[in-house]
């Protein structure tokens, strides 16, 4: 029944897609092997031959759940799914399995932790990439001095034009607003906010299909009362698209 | 690249039901082929047009599962302070059958520290509401150990044991801190769309609530169930 519901959530407008049949795959392969669950430590419990159809059921991860003509419903990997042919004989087009392509439109939300200057940070970022090469990232954090904590939130380009390499460069360019809480009220009453422009890179690393791990560096240039202050801050980040 | 333009040329806007039902037809239809063109030597080919279109498997087609959503329940020992009850709400992404993140936020209220227990009741170090203690954080999990847990002969569930650890932030005393937790954890998958976890978890953060700044641990064992979309 909860399935069945997803089903109809998940389906794009003007397709009723709980009533669409499974999507139905020759396998290429010499076998395909079917786990018991969507894990590699999971026991093999039976085999589909080349020739023989699969149908599709669900993803999870990496793994596809399929159904075999014999009634067996397993688990297989998506690599070995990636070699099977649609009905008409063409290769099906599962969703792809190279690097170059996780570059493409892809939303993105993730995690940073860091160090700005002595302060232990972290951040959340969201983020749309409308070009292989170029993205725009929202970003809001908290960073924590042992007097003031601060509250900031910030826009960045990603520029990441090379992509040949499984680690991938990028430079970054922003604007951040930073706000200012004090630890000791009694000390600091009132603290003003301020601004500043960010310049970044870093080294990008993808794991699995939808898995990035980010390093990256930035400098700060924060201005506030009509002063500016050059700050850098070094952070990891995790993220994962879709 | 090429067959991300060949789905673009070859995919379909009719409604696919009729095209596999349409598909039986073809092939029945094809062993003529042949047929035809060695009889026709002179005679004009009548090609017929199938009146389908070829199908392509896109992702959306799929039901895919890489969102969990949950509630938990526990206790949550606060150090320098009592052990209370606690209760929160996760959020995961599964990314790989490896890792996922996740983002967990968890209240609690801290009761009385010793001090005060054996001062009395009008030595009071916090005031009433800066005993919440209120928490979020992001962490990065791996699925070290996936099995199979046996609970009889016929009835088998899938299981992992993994170690998470993040950055976040807790609310206590009236002050943010940045906080560091590593845990451990065990889940059993019911069903594809349920399971249930047991964590246990250590919330790592300076305080100089009651005395010199120090790492404060704060131990968390909990459980919850989660569902899978």
């Amino acid at each position: 029944m909860f399935t069945a519901l997803v089903l109809t959530a998940g389906a794009s407008p003007g397709v009723s897609q709980a009533a669409d049949p499974a999507p139905v795959l020759e396998v290429a392969d010499p076998f395909i092997e079917l786990h018991t669950a969507p894990g590699r430590g999971y026991p093999v419990f039976h085999v589909i031959e080349k020739g023989e159809q699969v149908e599709l059921l669900k993803r999870k991860t990496n793994w596809y759940k399929v159904k075999a003509v014999s009634g067996e419903t397993g688990w297989t990997k998506a690599t070995q799914l990636g070699r099977t042919l649609q009905p008409t004989g063409l290769p099906a087009d599962l969703p792809e399995v190279t690097h170059g392509q996780y570059l493409e439109s892809s939303w993105r939300v993730g995690f940073t932790a860091g160090m700005f200057e002595e302060s232990p940070s972290f951040s959340l970022t969201a983020g749309y990439r409308p070009l292989t090469w170029l993205g725009a990232e929202l970003e809001a954090g908290k960073i924590y001095n042992e007097s003031v904590t601060s509250d900031y939130y910030g826009a960045n380009l990603v520029i990441e034009p090379l992509h040949q390499w499984s680690l991938t460069p990028y430079v970054l360019a922003g604007y951040s607003q930073f706000s200012f809480d004090a630890r000791q009220k009694v000390l600091l009453s009132e603290l003003g906010d301020a601004d500043g422009v960010t310049f970044g890179g870093g080294l990008g690393y993808y794991i699995g299909r939808n898995f990035l791990i980010r390093a990256e560096y930035r400098v700060y240039s924060v201005s506030s009362n009509s002063d500016s202050t050059g700050l850098s801050e070094w952070k990891i980040g995790l993220n994962t698209f879709f | 690249m090429e067959n991300r333009s060949k789905h673009l040329l070859l995919s379909t806007r009719k409604p696919r039901g009729i095209s596999t039902a349409l598909l039986t037809g073809l092939l029945a239809l094809t062993p003529m082929g042949p047929l035809q063109a060695q009889e026709g030597g002179s005679a004009p080919v009548q090609v017929i047009e199938p009146d389908i279109e070829p199908r392509s498997i896109s992702e959306a087609d799929i039901d895919s599962e890489f969102f969990e959503v949950g509630a938990f329940a526990g206790m949550l020992t606060i150090d320098n302070f009592s052990s209370e009850p606690l209760v929160g709400v996760s959020a995961a992404f599964h990314a790989t059958e490896d890792f996922f993140l996740q983002f967990n936020y968890g209240m609690s209220e801290a009761g009385l520290t010793s001090f005060e227990e054996l001062s009395g009741a009008n030595v009071r170090l916090l005031t009433d509401d800066d005993r919440d203690y209120s928490y979020y954080d992001f962490l990065v999990g791996y699925n070290i150990f996936p099995g199979e847990i046996f609970f009889s002969d016929s009835l088998t569930f899938n299981s992992a044991f993994y170690l998470v650890g993040g950055v976040g932030n807790t609310e206590f005393g009236g002050e943010s801190n940045f906080t560091t937790t590593i845990g451990t954890g065990f889940r059993i998958v019911l069903l594809d769309w349920l399971t249930v976890h047991v964590d246990f978890r250590d919330h790592m953060f300076n305080s100089d609530l009651i005395r010199e700044s120090q790492l404060t641990h704060n131990i968390e064992l909990s459980s919850g169930i989660t569902l899978f979309f």
